[in-house]
């Protein structure tokens, strides 16, 4: 009997069964072999990392040096297109090994540098130490070719995501997107106004409005700023010139105000300026690396451009990722640690947008 | 199968299936104009006044050299190349492998190469070429389809010769012309006349490429106009590529000109003779050495266009030259020059520093040498080169008797250890009998660059990159960061009806018909 | 010595006086009025190179200020301005600027008096020219010579200064044209006369230093005393150095050399300049005087002898005679000898008639 798949059918089932387990058997070796011979002709997926081995090698020749005095301080350099995560791996890797050393390595950035650096050739990717020594600096190098290890975009940075959640034509000073037992709100602060929406859906619902009792102090800028308070999610303060004043989230919100530290007032009388934050900290979602997002802002004539640059890598560029359509007028966190809110004056409306940006990882 | 009815009516189908063919189309025309295309001859003008073919003749480390190379790679090939990631590339090789200790290595060769005279390419033809240019211990020989490399000391960095430096492959033919591989031969050779016409070489594509037609149909190449000339034709449209003088790259860069610049491989320094005068104190080397502002040099009197060097490798190819510092010292270079005799330290007769380097930029690092000099209380004379002096000038009577040299450098080797073996030579450096000439490792590198470097007779100074200039309708350009231009890869988008022209590219049986001409180099 | 004798002497002498004193008035007179005219000559050379060295510092001033007004020049300036300008932006600026001021030298500095730009000595940018910071007042101040110190040398150069102040900063803009040879070349100089300069820039004389319109002087060691005569004269004084420099034994060769010092802003002595004319034209002139009073002194002694033995004759012979007449008759004889003389000398001579 002929099934539709044209294997012969028998009667005697350990025939079939014995068949099938040769033809699965046969299948599992051959997918076996081919995964072998991948793995010979990739050499990243060789057991032995090639890294691994350099820093190992270079962690011996280090703590083979007569006369090592320490405590000396690890600074490691990665220049680099080696990955932030991965470079780390290897300090970590490097430190480990020194450890062995008894009072060699210490925390302390007063005492004498130990340089670990991580620089590339053309072929190579070379690790240079240099150690202080009682008979003078040591150097020891290692090198890995390039060719051995994946290379990965010189800090390669993720990007942004933007979405326009609110706009109108009366001013806004500040926005924060806050997140409270009952859902997600936006505060929007005015120069007179604070208003509350909740449920940042397509259509937000207005939730509160506050007018802001005291006389505005005529000042040119645009800057104000909404603080929540750590302890209690539902307390806030609202820092304008001239002013501060204090609130709860409610259904209807009562603010307190009263004249301004003077410390936040270095102009001094009639000059309120506030100093605004121009860049927040992100978290990748995806390897949980820290960037920074800044506004280059400043000029209320002309856009703006965010920028994200890796926030343990002092030495890193700084990549624009964004132009805004016009100045960023207030930039802060937002409820999740890869977002953040930005007030931007939309040169070519006029009005005032408030936008979140969410970064995103690349593949 | 159950044929589900469409909702569609057949006319809409009709109808949207020509929309999406038609989109189709439109699509496949946009795609088109941004996809390589052929034709056009690429005009290229380099500083050089003279080229030479023949990599047997080239001198490792001048100017000269360097724009040979570029020209080479168009009509010779290279066994293997480097990519911009670090990976070796096959190129005649397909193939490579070695010994535990490499010293013995195995590289086979790509079958179906054929010379641009369309004789094949064969091993003992690979062993003959890079034989002679091979340095001394390094054995080749021929087999089969392979060739086996030999070396009495261990080759790690073989790879890295042979990808770079005068290692091409070719053939000489009973004339003496060299006939290679590449993308282009050289169809026409006109050499600089006394009446002041510039030498010229067309360089024609070959068809039969093993790496496949390059996109151009020619590369025309000028030698030896002056550098604002260079720039200027690049602005009115009649260069593609030129070479950009570094002091001209502002400008070039203010007129919003493409300019692109290497990782730095050109190192200038002064050389510091042996010979038994008032600069062989080693007291005074080390003045000088202290004298020498490095960092004005690089930012201010070239704009910023060089960096300051304080090692022979750059950066890029030892990965340890970060260790250098470049630090000057001018206390510490006079408390050495008052502690030296009055009449060793040029008093009465002040050093001669002459300029091993054509251009006006070396000339003005010399006088800045001296200047810096100056400062510390030593004097030193400029002496420019002969061909830098006017004609009919005398000659300056002391000229032979400099002990100071203004060198340039043009790095050759992708292999540290080749490169400083090289510039060791070129300059007369003394090395320690402790170091290991023979080693590639790069704490042996730097003992023995360091060795070099504390014995204050070889002083680096700058490090340039070098620059290029490129046309607007150039496309694909892909050059390697050290320098070396791959032109195969450049296309021309022209306009239209140009484009239309080239489109009657000359086929392999047109091309045989044509009459012969040389199909090599003549070096 | 007979009276003739004594009176052909007198005649001679008197007209070898006459002439000889008409030759040396003559002599006399045209030395003084050449020597009038060279002095004049002299003068005007002087009053010419002062005036074209006047006229060129008025062409630096005004190609100076061109540059300082120049749209380049103010961006510059404002960019210079600004905290952490980068100036080497401007390193080649100057090169320019001279080009296409017609200038041989120009330099930009700074505030700080740190060179950005120079077209002479491009290798010396980055260090501080603090002399062009002490002074406030460049804008009125006209051209003066000064020392310009370029990679192979020294030059005098004939130097304005212009500051351009944007804010609290000051960009100077330094230019200057050479004083050499070529400047030499552009004084027109009457037939006879010539014009030297010398570049004072070591302490001690140096040959080579000397120079005319066509390069280095022959025998320019000869100029020694007279250049070391400037060198020691305190500026304050106004004398004219004078030297007299007799090239060959041939005296129409000699010449004579006027020293005029040339000074820097702070009276240094910079350089001096020879206005030297030929004594040539004079020497020969006297020659000729001298040949011709000669001829004539000889024409006229013969003519003189001539005349003067004829004169005396006329005079003395009667004289004679008479003379004699009266030693006769002294002596009794009272034939007059003149009768004697008279029927001796004409038979026609008819006696007196006695009847």
């Amino acid at each position: 009997m002929l099934s539709s798949a044209f294997i012969p059918v028998s009667a005697n089932n350990y025939f079939v069964r014995g068949w099938l387990c040769v033809l699965l058997f046969s299948s599992m070796a051959a997918a076996a072999a081919l995964l072998a011979g991948s793995c010979a002709a990739h050499p990243s997926f060789a057991t032995e990392d090639p890294l691994q081995d350099a820093i190992a090698t270079l962690g011996n020749e280090v703590a083979a040096i007569r006369n090592l005095r320490g405590p000396l301080h690890l600074d490691w350099q990665n220049e680099s297109s080696l990955a932030t995560s991965q470079s780390a791996a290897l300090q970590s890797q490097f430190s480990a090994r020194l450890a062995a050393i008894r009072g060699l390595l210490t925390d302390e950035a007063a005492a004498p540098p130990l340089r670990v650096t991580l620089r590339e050739t053309a072929t190579q990717l070379v690790i240079v130490a240099s150690v202080p020594a009682a008979d003078g600096e040591q150097v020891r190098v290692v090198q890995v070719s390039r060719a051995a290890f994946a290379a990965q975009d010189a800090a390669p940075a993720p990007y942004l995501q933007k979405q326009l959640i609110w706009k109108q034509r009366e001013p806004i000073l500040d926005a924060a997107e806050h997140a409270t037992r009952s859902g997600s709100v936006l505060l929007m602060l005015g120069r007179e106004t604070l208003w509350v929406y909740g449920s940042l859906s397509e259509q937000p619902a207005l939730q509160a409005v506050a007018h802001i009792p005291g006389a505005v102090h005529p000042s040119r800028s645009l800057a104000g700023r909404i603080r929540f308070s750590k302890d209690d999610d539902a307390n806030f303060v609202l820092e304008l010139p001239g002013k501060t004043c204090s609130g709860s989230l409610a259904e209807k919100i009562a603010l307190d105000c009263a004249p301004a530290d003077p410390r936040n007032t270095p102009g001094g009388k009639g000059r309120f300026i506030l100093v605004s934050d121009d860049s927040v900290k992100l978290l990748a979602p995806c390897d949980h690396h820290e960037w920074i997002l800044s506004a280059d802002g400043g000029d209320w004539s002309k856009p703006d451009h965010l920028f994200l640059h890796d926030a343990q890598n002092a030495a890193s560029d700084r990549t624009t990722v964004l132009e805004t359509p016009g100045p960023v007028l207030a930039l802060a966190s937002g409820p999740e640690a890869a977002s953040s809110i930005a007030v931007v004056l939309n040169l070519s409306t006029g009005e005032y947008e408030i936008h979140r940006f969410a970064l995103a990882c690349r593949n | 199968m159950r044929f589900i009815a469409s909702r569609w009516p057949a006319a809409t189908k009709r109808a949207l299936l020509f929309a999406l063919i038609v989109c189709g189309m439109l699509a496949s025309r946009a795609a088109a104009a941004k996809h390589p295309r052929y034709g056009g001859t690429l005009r290229v003008e380099l500083r050089e006044a003279a080229i030479s073919l023949d990599p047997r003749a080239w001198k490792a480390g001048t100017l000269e050299s360097a724009a040979n190379e570029k020209i080479a790679s168009l009509v010779f090939d290279r066994l293997v190349t480097l990519d911009n990631y670090g990976h070796f590339q096959p190129q005649l090789a397909s193939e490579w492998s070695h010994d535990a200790s490499a010293r013995h290595w195995q590289i086979r060769l790509r079958d179906g190469v054929k010379f641009s005279d369309d004789t094949p390419l064969t091993v003992a033809e690979v062993a003959a070429a890079l034989q002679p240019l091979l340095p001394t211990g390094i054995q080749l020989s021929a087999s089969g389809n392979t060739l086996s490399v030999q070396s009495a000391s261990p080759l790690p960095d073989l790879l890295e010769l042979l990808a770079s430096g005068r290692y091409f492959v070719y053939r000489a033919l009973a004339d003496g012309t060299l006939v290679g591989t590449g993308p282009f031969f050289v169809a026409e050779a006109s050499p600089a006349t006394a009446d002041g016409k510039n030498a010229r070489y067309l360089l024609k594509a070959s068809e039969n490429c093993w790496a496949g037609r390059p996109f151009v149909n020619a590369v025309e190449l000028t030698l030896g106009f002056p550098a604002l000339r260079r720039l200027l034709d690049l602005q009115l449209g009649k260069a593609d590529l030129i070479e950009i003088a570094p002091e001209l790259v502002r400008r070039a860069a203010q007129e919003n000109l493409r300019v692109w610049a290497s990782t730095p491989v050109i190192t200038f320094g002064l050389r510091i003779d042996a010979s038994p005068s008032a600069a062989s104190n080693a007291r005074l080397r080390e003045a000088l050495f202290y004298s020498l502002d490095r960092t004005t040099m690089a930012n201010v009197l070239l704009q910023r266009q060089a960096e300051p060097a304080a090692a022979l490798l750059p950066q890029w190819l030892s990965g340890y030259a970060f260790l250098f510092n470049v630090d000057t010292s001018l206390e510490r270079a006079k408390e050495l020059r008052a502690a030296l005799p009055a009449n060793l330290a040029a008093a009465a007769e002040p050093l001669r520093l002459r300029v091993d380097a054509p251009g006006e930029l070396p000339k003005l690092l010399a006088e800045r040498v001296a200047v810096n000099a100056r400062q510390a209380g030593m004097t030193v004379q400029v002496i420019n080169r002969p061909a830098q002096r006017e004609a009919g000038a005398a000659t300056p009577p002391a000229e032979s008797a400099a002990s100071l040299h203004l060198f340039a450098w043009h790095v050759t080797s992708l292999s540290p250890r080749a490169e400083l073996d090289a510039l060791s030579r070129a300059l007369g450096a003394t090395e320690s009998a402790g170091a290991d000439a023979a080693s590639a490792e790069p704490e042996q590198l730097y003992a023995r660059e360091r060795k070099i470097l504390e014995d204050r007779r070889v002083l680096p100074l700058v490090a340039l990159p070098e620059y290029a200039g490129i046309g607007a309708n150039v496309r694909n350009w892909l050059p390697a960061r050290w320098s070396e231009w791959h032109l195969a890869e450049v296309w021309l988008d022209l306009p239209e009806s140009v484009a239309q022209q080239n489109l009657n590219l000359p086929t392999a049986a047109t091309q045989q018909q044509q009459p012969t001409a040389p199909a090599g180099a003549k070096p | 010595m007979s009276f003739r004798t004594k009176l052909f002497l007198v005649f001679l002498v008197t007209v070898l006086a006459s002439v000889s004193l008409v030759a040396y008035g003559v002599t006399h007179y045209t030395q003084a009025a050449f020597e009038e005219m060279d002095a004049q000559r002299t003068q005007a050379l002087v009053t010419q190179f002062k005036r074209e060295y006047a006229q060129r510092g008025e062409e630096v001033q005004q190609e100076v200020k061109n540059i300082a007004n120049a749209d380049v020049t103010l961006r510059m300036a404002l960019d210079l301005a600004r905290p952490n300008a980068d100036q080497s932006t401007y390193v080649r600026d100057a090169n320019g600027a001279a080009q296409d001021h017609n200038l041989d030298f120009v330099q930009f500095v700074n505030s700080d008096g740190t060179l950005i730009s120079s077209a002479q000595y491009p290798a010396r940018v980055g260090y501080k020219d603090e002399w062009v910071t002490t002074r406030k007042d460049w804008n009125e101040t006209p051209a003066f010579l000064r020392k310009e110190e370029l990679p192979d040398g020294v030059e005098l150069s004939l130097t304005v200064v212009r500051a351009l102040p944007v804010g609290e900063k000051t960009l100077y803009i330094v230019g200057g044209r050479r004083v050499d040879q070529h400047f030499l070349a552009s004084l027109a100089l009457p037939e006879g006369m010539r014009a030297l300069l010398y570049r004072n820039l070591e302490p001690n004389f140096v040959p080579a230093a000397l120079t005319d319109k066509d390069g280095a002087v022959a025998q320019a060691e000869r100029f020694q005393p007279l250049i070391e005569q400037v060198q020691k004269q305190s500026r304050s004084q106004s004398e004219p150095l004078v030297q007299h420099i007799d090239w060959t034994n041939d005296a129409s060769q000699s010449e004579t050399f006027n020293a005029i010092p040339l000074t820097g802003p702070n009276n240094e002595l910079l350089g001096v300049l020879l206005a030297g004319s030929s004594q040539k034209e004079l020497v020969l002139l006297t020659r000729q005087i001298v040949k011709i009073s000669a001829a004539v002194a000889g024409a006229a002694i013969l003519i003189g002898l001539l005349v003067s033995w004829w004169v005396s004759s006329r005079i003395t012979r009667p004289v004679e005679e008479l003379a004699e007449g009266a030693r006769e008759v002294a002596s009794g004889r009272w034939i007059p000898a003149s009768t004697c003389v008279a029927r001796t000398k004409s038979a026609s001579w008819p006696p007196p008639s006695t009847t």
